[in-house]
């Protein structure tokens, strides 16, 4: 049976934004591949990877599945400890330390799945009481398996450029689930509920069971990234591990990019990290607030991100963005 | 269209677990009829159709689709079972074309490319002005236009049961009677459909067993024909709902 029209289009469009997604991937593997070869700032690189992990993996949650986790810097800081201990306290491997963190990130998130339930800010806000009672639990914890208040320290497993290509695993891993999530009919379910949650039920969408999916990556990937940036940087403290400026960040850059996007929060994450980077740079002590002032005209002027921007503006292009 | 008989016996419904809206309802729909449910507002009409289709849990009694119990299986099970919903307001993913909403509708088979060829050709067929609208926005259209693409996303599956809520409200009079018309079109090719309608008029002329709900409870039931005939029926709703329903 000859394919309809409008199924042509819609496939045309499909390989056409399965193309671009397929170039700024290989741009991303182009750039940050093999920059411990050449590269001087090594740390610069192996940050904006990190926050395009982030905010990718927040863009899960936020842009494909509608929800706003505050306390996003839960299964970060569950993921850096659980390498730690596994680590220092049980003397695993740094790999095996590492698959421990992403399993111990999916484990709390699937226990606390049942505040899927929960829509709009209430969410967010037992998320954010989550991440506060895990600080509080892991500062409860004996401090000869968590460090107390000193933290860990990871010295013995220093090798920054194996973290980073750790680093570089993990984005590529979240950029694998993004498309994943976003380009199967697993993404058509995640949109139709984003937009209409009754509607999808209603067409037969396991609505429960899709959320769970994009959930479980969604606590996976900031696990992994604060597992691997203890790693990096030898040391895992409280403060630090569970520091809602993280939560911040990821949705910051998520949104600048453009939430609901694959690109956007690449685009956001790249570009905002890169300015808070020049601002560090030139203005140490008005890092802080010049970057506040930025994100506010950021958000005022393109309230739906820099590629929400342009799908708006070019609406005729919006189907080939990925 | 291949109906099956959808039975309700004893359904109690309550929100929050003690705000009871439905209270031992019962109701049974056969294959090749429309079975309508009419009442005043509040009596729980569109409740009942949620329940059958799993968006509201129970709290007593039984749901059986074709002698099989389906009281526990949740929303997208009983989709899959061949239940199919148009919700009263609006359910067209505004942001998808008529194709994409259409394809959407195939989720229950979405693995089975040629099914969802088939399938959608066929409702091209059955709706050409939604064949002609096929890559137009849902949203863009008229609401009547959105109201015909619900109904034929919930056929796209070959529904054994169509349980319809409301499909006429804020739509314009010639779209309504096209509608009905489908609705009974529907029926008579063997469908399973269960209509909640607040034009009694309309609902009474089409429905071959009308059910009347009140505050939630089992107030009257017949066929068409009792409703005409027997005195008393045929007062309650002349009185109460100032129509008088003829055979």
């Amino acid at each position: 049976m000859p394919m309809s029209a409008p199924q042509g289009n819609t496939e045309k469009s499909s390989h056409i934004k399965f193309l671009i997604w397929g170039i700024v991937v290989a741009a991303i593997v182009a750039v940050f591949l093999p920059a411990p070869l050449f590269a001087s700032n090594l740390s610069f690189l192996f940050y904006m990877m990190l926050w395009i992990t982030m905010a990718t993996s927040f863009n899960f949650v936020a842009g494909l599945a509608g929800y706003m986790p505050f306390g996003y810097v839960a299964f970060y800081g569950i993921g850096a400890y659980a390498t730690g201990v596994l680590y220092k306290t049980f003397g695993l491997p740094i790999p095996v330390a590492l698959a421990g963190a992403a399993l111990a990130g999916v484990t709390i998130g699937l226990l606390v799945a049942p505040t899927l339930r929960l829509k709009g800010v209430y969410f967010g806000i037992v998320s954010l009481a989550l991440a506060m009672a895990m600080k509080l639990v892991i500062s409860l914890m004996p401090s000869d398996i968590t460090g107390g208040s000193l933290g860990l320290i990871l010295s013995a497993a220093n090798d920054p450029v194996a973290a980073y290509y750790a680093m570089f695993v993990v984005l590529m891993g979240a950029l694998a689930a993004g498309t994943w999530l976003t380009m199967s009919r697993l993404g058509t379910a995640l949109r139709a509920i984003r937009d209409d949650s009754e509607a999808a039920e209603v067409v037969g969408v396991n609505v429960v069971g899709t959320r769970l999916k994009a959930w479980i990556m969604a606590t996976m990937f900031p696990a992994l990234v604060g597992g691997v940036e203890a790693w990096y940087t030898n040391a895992i403290d409280l403060d630090s591990s569970f520091n809602l400026l993280v939560t911040a960040k990821s949705i910051v850059y998520a949104m600048a990019g453009g939430l609901g996007f694959l690109v956007g929060p690449i685009i956001g994450a790249s570009t905002l990290y890169g300015i808070d980077q020049l601002i560090w740079r030139h203005f140490p002590t008005l890092n802080l607030l010049i970057l506040g002032v930025v994100i506010i005209a950021l958000m005022l002027l393109l309230p739906r991100g820099i590629v929400g921007a342009f799908a708006q503006r070019f609406s005729r292009f919006r189907r080939f963005i990925p | 269209m291949h109906g099956v008989e959808l039975s309700m016996e004893n359904i109690s419904v309550a929100y929050n677990g003690d705000i009871t809206v439905l209270k031992e309802v019962a109701l049974r729909a056969k294959p090749g009829e429309v079975t309508g449910i009419i009442g005043p507002n509040g009596a729980g009409k569109s409740t009942v159709l949620k329940t059958i289709f799993g968006l509201l849990s129970t709290k007593t009694g039984t749901i059986t689709m074709g002698g099989r119990d389906i009281t526990n299986l949740k929303a997208f099970q009983r989709a899959l079972e061949g239940v199919s919903f148009v919700p009263q307001n609006r359910s067209a993913f505004a942001g998808l074309s008529v194709y994409d909403n259409l394809l959407l509708g195939c989720w229950p088979f979405r693995k089975d490319k040629a099914r969802i060829e088939r399938a959608i050709d066929g409702i091209f067929e059955r709706f050409p002005i939604l064949k002609e609208k096929r890559s137009t926005l849902a949203g863009s259209m008229s609401g009547g236009q959105q109201r015909f693409l619900e109904i034929a996303r919930a056929l796209v599956t070959e529904p054994k049961v169509i349980l319809l809520d409301e499909p006429t409200a804020m739509i314009a009079p010639k779209i309504s009677k096209d509608i009905y018309a489908l609705t009974r079109d529907l029926a008579d090719q063997g469908a399973t459909i269960i209509l909640v309608d607040q034009n009694v008029r309309q609902c009474a002329t089409i429905s071959d067993r009308l059910y009347i709900l009140e505050l939630g409870r089992n107030k009257a039931e017949g066929t068409r024909e009792d409703f005409a005939t027997d005195g008393q029926l045929k007062e309650m709703v002349a009185e109460w709902m100032n129509y008088k329903i003829d055979v």
